[in-house]
């Protein structure tokens, strides 16, 4: 420890070390509020995914080719050739899924303890900015492996936004750099998702941190009442932020890393058929994130069906200059509890619409067909399709 | 860091104990991280090329034919750079990598010589050095002809 | 019935010397065929017993054996029960002719000897025509392919099928008949591991595992086993040896690479158990650290 010493000595006639010290050291420590529980780790819990979605997807980067020749045979010599490639890939595409999972909570958590409301606004903000960005990552990375699977869903996705008025076509073009998915589209998704968003999720991150960091987290007390001080808080049962409730942010974090191991090497993902673009698969479906959108599109007319999420989106974003009022804690709420629940109620129901769609199901002894939109249709005993 | 037994604070001891573990927890966790991503990344087991034939860099078999009388050209046997010169009828061979930085030989008819074109240096045709920086003469190999493909002798 | 009064009429008028060109105006016979037709088995019976009035042109494969069928109902019945049949494989005039049938007993018939096979199926001819069942078979007159796989009821030729035939020609005491005996116990060892061995890459399959490649190695030695059938038709016991060895080391191959994948998913599952045992380590470790620091 002689060395670390004389380095810290070296550095301290130099800059000022002692005092950047004293003040990160004495701010680590402040106290959370008392009601912070396990909820209050998926934050963390979130930058600990992606920093193994980094990870993984660097050394996947290592052997994987961005080329429509290559792009699928890269990704089976990972998954056969390399060792513990097959756990990299694993890990990497449900860490996705997990990430996901993990922000959608976060955002639930933040949004029933009132965190979004003055003068939190603008961490909400950014908050909302990084859903849409992590939802871009998964968006970008489901085409790179190049299978039926990740072409088709591409295909659909980009005809989506294609149906809006004025700028709809064009848009969709960029994204798919031609008038169809193919050598163009992988380029430029591969790029979006090496760069591009890495380098949006990093900047927006920070600054959401840095204001997390520098207002603490959100109390329960109403908007128009001081926050409690550091005394307070821990007067009331608050714990510091270092160590203690980082330690319960280590074990949340190696919980999910159990989790998600476990999901690796018991249900992995498989390749699908090497995409055929003259040949579209029965009951394609988007990841479980984008169902709900997609199911959605069975229902409205399309340019209503996408602009709805849009819409959906933007009141996400400015949630905190729409919801004025003054109240946090949840049970004095019961608008936006409803609201919320509404919303969290049809989401979940379209979900499952999606899921059921296309496919058939042997419910209370009887089989059953649901079409498009989900509805069952019972198949009879006799005569029908697979007797 | 005391883990010694000090009787006076138990709690101190304990602390100290526990914080061993925790490191030697943490160190596990690390290396268990680390394992895998160690062994992803190590060079891969080298295919094992049955290199009898001297190929071309598509891997299609240098025809005997096209190497005239007086001329040399470079190709992959065994998965190594070789070259082969025609000379009076034979076909004579030298491994291609000059001994100097690595660098890839070539035959030089006017020169009578083969030379390195990265630092000038020069071997005859028995694979000494004449001139240059190489430390050392390029190995011959025993080249054979049969059918129209080139082998190793 | 009508056709049989037809066929009666036909033949007395044919015996008045009418040929299909007088019978029929329509689609007729040419030159060469005309004359092969009148020299044929079915000469007396002429064109409309087959071609029904109405429908003078081209029969289709799909009913033609059923006109076949119609005179010869003994063969019929038999072909309705071989591979051959459905319409995909051959039918009647694949190995008879059309009109120029003969009696398969005369060298003349397209049919004789059933050495007519040959034609499609090429791997077994090839074979067939090295080893010493061609020149042996011609100088007894007995057919060829139909001594061991029968004529009209042709079934998938199964081990157990063939090796009844030997009996037919050899007697038991032969060294022919012992050499049929090992060729088919080696055939018999072959088969069953390959069977084995896809049925547990089927196993497999159905529990999600990917078998993306040890599906190749399955088609590899399915192809093995074929060509050893096809060498079998030579008799040519150092091939028929080679073949089989080659079956075997594929399949072998095949069995020790679905043992690998279960040996992976095992050590992985291990793996997985070993990690968790460290994670709960460091939770256990870090609420004890959390309990502790609440003490302070």
């Amino acid at each position: 420890m002689k060395i670390l010493t004389l380095i810290i000595e070296w550095a301290s006639d130099r800059y000022p070390v002692k005092p950047a010290w004293t003040r990160i050291s004495h701010h680590v420590r402040k106290p959370v509020p008392a009601h912070t529980n396990f909820l209050f780790t998926l934050g963390s819990l979130a930058i600990f995914l992606f920093a193994i979605q980094v990870v993984t997807g660097l050394l996947m980067m290592v052997y994987y080719k961005p080329s429509v020749r290559d792009a699928y045979a890269s990704v089976l010599f990972i998954t056969e050739e390399v060792p513990f490639g097959w756990l990299i890939r694993q890990v990497h595409t449900w860490g996705a899924n997990l990430m996901v999972l993990v922000v959608l909570l976060h955002t639930l958590k933040t949004f029933i303890y009132g965190g979004y409301k003055r003068p939190r606004e603008m961490t909400w903000v950014l908050g909302v900015m990084l859903f849409g960005i992590v939802l871009g990552f998964g968006f970008t990375g489901y085409l790179l492996p190049w299978d039926q699977l990740a072409f088709w869903a591409t295909t659909v996705a980009t005809e989506a936004p294609g149906s809006m008025p004025f700028a709809g076509p064009f848009i969709a073009e960029l994204m798919r750099g031609g008038p169809e998915v193919g050598e163009a589209t992988l380029g430029r998704f591969f790029v979006a998702h090496v760069a591009l968003l890495p380098i949006a999720l990093l900047g927006v991150m920070a600054l959401h941190l840095l204001l997390v960091r520098l207002q603490g987290t959100s109390p329960l007390e109403r908007t128009d009442v001081p926050e409690p001080t550091s005394e307070e808080k821990l007067q009331a049962g608050g714990k510091p932020f270092f160590p203690h409730h980082m330690i319960t942010e280590g074990i949340a974090a190696y919980l999910i890393l159990g989790i998600l191991l476990t999901l690796a090497i018991l249900a992995p993902f498989h390749l699908a058929e090497p995409a055929n673009p003259f040949e579209t698969p029965v009951g394609i479906k988007p990841e479980w994130y984008f169902l709900p959108m997609f199911q959605l599109l069975k229902y409205l007319p399309e340019p209503v069906a996408v602009a709805l999420p849009g819409i959906f989106g933007l009141v996400l974003l400015l949630l905190p200059f729409i919801d004025r009022s003054v109240e946090r804690h949840p049970k004095k709420r019961p608008v936006a509890m409803a609201l919320g629940a509404a919303v969290l109620v049809i989401t979940l129901t379209l979900g499952i619409l999606g899921k059921v769609s296309e496919t058939n199901l042997t419910l209370f002894g009887s089989d059953y067909h649901f079409d498009a939109k989900g509805i069952p249709h019972l198949i009879e005993k006799d005569g029908g399709p697979g007797q | 860091m005391n883990i010694g037994l000090d009787m006076d604070s138990n709690s101190t001891t304990r602390r100290s104990v526990l914080d061993v573990l925790l490191g030697l927890g943490s160190i596990a966790s690390v290396v268990g991280a680390i394992s895998p991503v160690l062994a992803y990344l190590s060079p891969l087991a080298k295919q094992v090329s049955s290199g009898n034939t001297l190929e071309d860099k598509n891997g299609i078999p240098v025809s005997a034919e096209s190497l005239t009388e007086g001329s040399g050209l470079v190709g992959r046997l065994g998965g190594l750079p070789v070259l082969a010169i025609r000379k009076n009828g034979q076909i004579l061979g030298y491994s291609a990598v000059c001994t100097h930085l690595g660098c890839v030989v070539r035959w030089s008819p006017d020169k009578d010589r083969i030379e390195c074109p990265c630092h000038g240096g020069q071997f005859n045709l028995l694979g000494a050095v004449v001139s240059g920086p190489p430390p050392e003469g390029i190995q011959p190999i025993t080249l054979r002809v049969e059918g129209n493909r080139i082998l190793r002798g | 019935m009508i056709r049989r009064l037809n066929i009666s009429i036909l033949l007395l008028l044919g015996l008045w010397g009418f040929s299909c060109e007088d019978l029929f105006a329509l689609a007729s016979l040419e030159e060469s065929e005309n004359t092969a037709f009148t020299a044929s088995v079915h000469e007396l019976i002429g064109c409309e017993s087959c071609h029904l009035p109405g429908k003078p042109d081209k029969i289709s494969r799909a009913v033609l054996p059923q006109i076949c069928g119609d005179c010869h109902p003994k063969q019929h019945q038999e072909f309705t029960e071989s591979v051959h049949w459905s319409g995909k494989g051959a039918v009647c005039i694949d190995c008879h002719g059309n009109h120029d049938i003969r009696l398969v007993r005369k060298p003349e018939s397209k049919a004789y000897r059933s050495l007519v096979c040959g034609t499609c199926h090429l791997g077994p001819k090839e074979h067939f025509d090295l080893g010493p069942h061609k020149a042996g078979m011609e100088k007894t007159g007995v057919l060829a392919c139909a001594s061991c796989h029968g004529n009209h009821s042709i079934q998938s030729p199964t081990l157990e099928i063939v090796s009844s035939a030997c009996a037919g020609c050899h007697p038991k005491d032969t060294p022919e008949f012992q050499m049929g005996q090992e060729v088919g116990g080696l055939f018999t060892g072959i088969r069953d591991t390959l069977s084995l061995a896809a049925a547990r890459l089927s196993d497999l399959q159905d529990q999600g595992i990917s078998i993306r490649k040890e599906e190749q190695i399955l088609e590899d030695a399915r192809g093995a086993f074929t060509r050893a059938r096809l060498v079998w038709h030579g008799l040519d016991m150092v091939n028929i040896r080679a073949e089989v060895s080659n079956t075997g080391e594929t399949t072998q191959s095949l069995l020790n690479a679905i043992s690998s994948v279960l040996d992976d998913r095992r050590l992985r599952k291990i793996g997985l158990v070993v990690v968790w045992g460290i994670i709960l380590a460091n939770i256990i470790l870090l609420l004890l650290k959390k309990k502790n620091l609440g003490r302070s």
